[in-house]
């Protein structure tokens, strides 16, 4: 930036400027695209060096720790106080316009029924009264509480009294009853895996979906609900399948799957091994469980289609191209020498800060009640970025993809946990970067069993 | 608390620093900031069924607090103003993608500030702790008006580029 710039956007925070300068620092934001990412930059900082001090100044006053002669200075910005006060207000002036309006009247105690034992991501509890709960590992479940999850990275688990777990993944909704000492659990959408102790003979566990009721005595299984089918795997046990549209029913037993959907034969089946092998190529559009915009214009020779990253606030504000499939088996298996490869161009140029792109896997085992989810991250993708609208495919082997390695989930954590275990599933891909918009397009996305070993990369025409 | 409320508390604790900084860098004043976001968050709550989900809430945000800035400038004097509207706009357009910045600002600002040699921190809290400007600072601290103003702009840009350098490394 030229010397003058600086001094426009230094003196307007010092309040130096004349008035000509001030018109000049007008005229400059208006025609200099890149003058005025300068002036946000700086006054952003500015901004966050104002509330810096304001908290430094306010913790030094609550814990005694202040110097008497910055008391003085102190008591004479009474708009600090204000501006800490401010955030309270708006967030009392919140609860009360809910409030007003609002009542409870609680006329039976519900019946707790048993506990969260664990969750991730994006999860509520609704009481029957409509009301929503804050979510926290041990806090209690009651008879009548709708559970719900939300995006493919969030999951819930919950622990009835007699030990009867049951998971939800993904985006799923599912209300616990106690009906006289039976479980119930009535599943509206989404993956339910369950853990289920020996139930009493005469009252066993219940599960009903859009299309189908489960009866369970012991037995852990999976049940994948939508609107028009009901998938059930079962590991070990037997359960009871009915097809609540004309009382067909299978018992489905350890090893076996089915499915009820109305129009089709009852029957169970082994259930598959997920492949090695899987491919997103968008040559037909965007499918249900992709993320991205499709785009079919400047593609790579003898591409029909592509993706282009979305926003997407849910991803904590990220423009992104995902694919996920919440389903059991997965995306594809981990296998010893698996790699993941992507054909990808970005179009627009990077701000100051931002001038990566990340690239993550998320993985669970084939284990219904302990999925164990985790996510990876690579770097390689970062590390090698095309020239702006030049199309590249770059070749990653999955042991390349590393783990957390510590707790500290905020800042600066280090991916060097160890790579994708080889019994597990890949469920969801996801390459992304925060605003702005950096115009990253996918052409395709696609796992192989083999591969060099090494990255690869290679610019394609 | 009702669901929508719930969720536009979640997203507004997301974009109030961008929206925090945006107004203060039309507004300059810190309490005239603080009046127009608490004046910002009511309108937000009020049209929240308005908002549409698939278009980031920061830039949202930004267009109602644009609104607001502008009926601000209408009530104050006109020595106040510094900007016309499309400079507004032009601000508020870079501000809506702002909010990674802020979150980098957030995480590792404490930490480059403590990085500061004695004199640039000591010049940083005569003028954000004690709210001196450059003529005052000047006399404290044995300068001229000029150098101060000088010394601030390098404490702002050393700031800025330790906060670049620590969120490259984070991402690496």
């Amino acid at each position: 930036m030229k010397d003058s710039d600086a001094e426009l956007i230094h003196g307007y925070l010092d309040r130096t400027l004349s008035q000509d300068e001030q018109r000049l620092l007008n005229d400059r934001i208006k025609n200099d695209f890149e003058f005025s990412q300068e002036f946000v930059s700086f006054t952003l900082l500015h901004n966050h060096l104002h509330d810096e001090y304001a908290i430094k100044e306010d913790l030094e006053k609550h814990s005694g720790t202040m110097p008497s002669y910055k008391q003085a200075a102190s008591t004479s910005a009474p708009h600090r106080l204000r501006r800490m006060t401010a955030w309270s207000s708006v967030a009392i002036a919140l609860v009360l316009m809910v409030s007003v309006g609002l009542f409870f009247i609680q006329k039976d105690q519900p019946k707790e029924i048993g506990t969260l034992v664990e969750v991730q991501g994006e999860a509520n509890v609704i009481g029957k009264d409509h009301s929503s709960r804050s979510v926290t590992n041990g806090m209690k479940i009651y008879s009548g509480d709708k559970l719900q999850t939300e995006g493919f990275q969030s999951s819930l688990m919950m622990q009835y009294q007699d030990g009867t777990r049951l998971l939800l993944i993904g985006n799923t909704e599912a209300t616990c009853l106690n009906d006289n000492g039976q479980k119930k659990i009535n599943v509206s959408k989404g993956l339910v895996s369950a853990s289920v102790k020996p139930q009493p003979q005469n009252r066993p566990m219940v599960m009903i979906t859009n299309e189908a009721e489960v009866e369970v005595l012991g037995t852990e299984f999976v049940l994948q609900a939508t609107s028009t089918q009901t998938d059930i795997d079962v590991s070990h046990g037997k359960v009871k399948l009915t097809r609540l549209s004309d009382d067909q029913s299978v018992e489905v037993s350890s090893g076996k799957r089915a499915f009820a959907r109305e129009g089709t034969t009852m029957q169970t089946e082994e259930i598959p091994s997920p492949p090695f092998e899987w491919v997103a190529d968008y040559e037909n559009g965007m499918k249900e469980n992709q993320v991205g915009t499709f785009v079919q214009t400047d593609l790579p020779a003898g591409s029909k289609g592509a993706a282009k990253a979305s926003f997407f606030e849910r991803f904590g504000g990220h423009y992104i191209v995902a694919v996920c499939n919440d389903d059991i088996q997965g995306l594809a298996a981990i296998g010893k020498n698996s790699h993941l490869h992507i054909t990808f161009k970005v179009t627009a140029e990077h701000t100051h800060f931002i001038n990566w792109l990340n690239l993550f896997i998320a993985t669970r085992s084939l284990s219904p009640i302990n999925p164990e989810y985790q996510r990876f991250k690579n770097v390689d993708l970062s590390a090698n970025m095309p020239r702006l609208g030049k199309w590249r495919t770059i070749t990653i082997p999955l042991t390349r993809f590393q783990r957390r390695s510590n707790s500290d989930r905020d800042i600066n954590p280090a991916w060097t946990g160890g790579s994708p275990s080889t019994d597990d599933v890949i469920y969801s891909v996801w390459v992304g970067s925060p605003p702005p918009d950096r115009g990253l397009v996918i052409d395709k996305i696609w796992i192989t069993k083999e591969g060099p070993g090494d990255v690869v990369v290679k610019d394609v025409r | 608390m009702q669901e929508n409320v719930r969720e536009m508390t979640r997203l507004w604790t997301g974009a109030q620093p961008v929206v925090s900084a945006f107004v203060a860098s039309m507004v300059r004043d810190f309490r005239d900031r603080d009046d127009l976001l608490q004046d910002i968050a009511v309108t937000l709550l009020e049209s929240f069924d308005k908002y549409d989900a698939d278009r980031p809430f920061v830039a949202w945000a930004i267009g109602i607090a644009r609104n607001h800035i502008n009926n601000y400038y209408r009530k104050v004097k006109r020595d106040k103003h510094v900007f016309d509207s499309e400079a507004i706009e032009a601000v508020a357009a870079v501000y809506a993608n702002a909010a990674t910045e802020t979150t980098a600002l957030s995480h590792f600002l404490t930490d480059c500030i403590s990085a500061l040699d004695q004199r640039a921190q000591h010049i940083c809290e005569l003028r954000y702790h004690q709210e001196m400007q450059p003529a005052a600072i000047a006399g404290d601290v044995g300068m001229s008006p000029n150098s101060v103003a000088k010394a601030l702009q390098r404490v702002r840009e050393t700031l800025r580029e330790c906060v670049s350098r620590k969120i490259t490394h984070y991402e690496r």
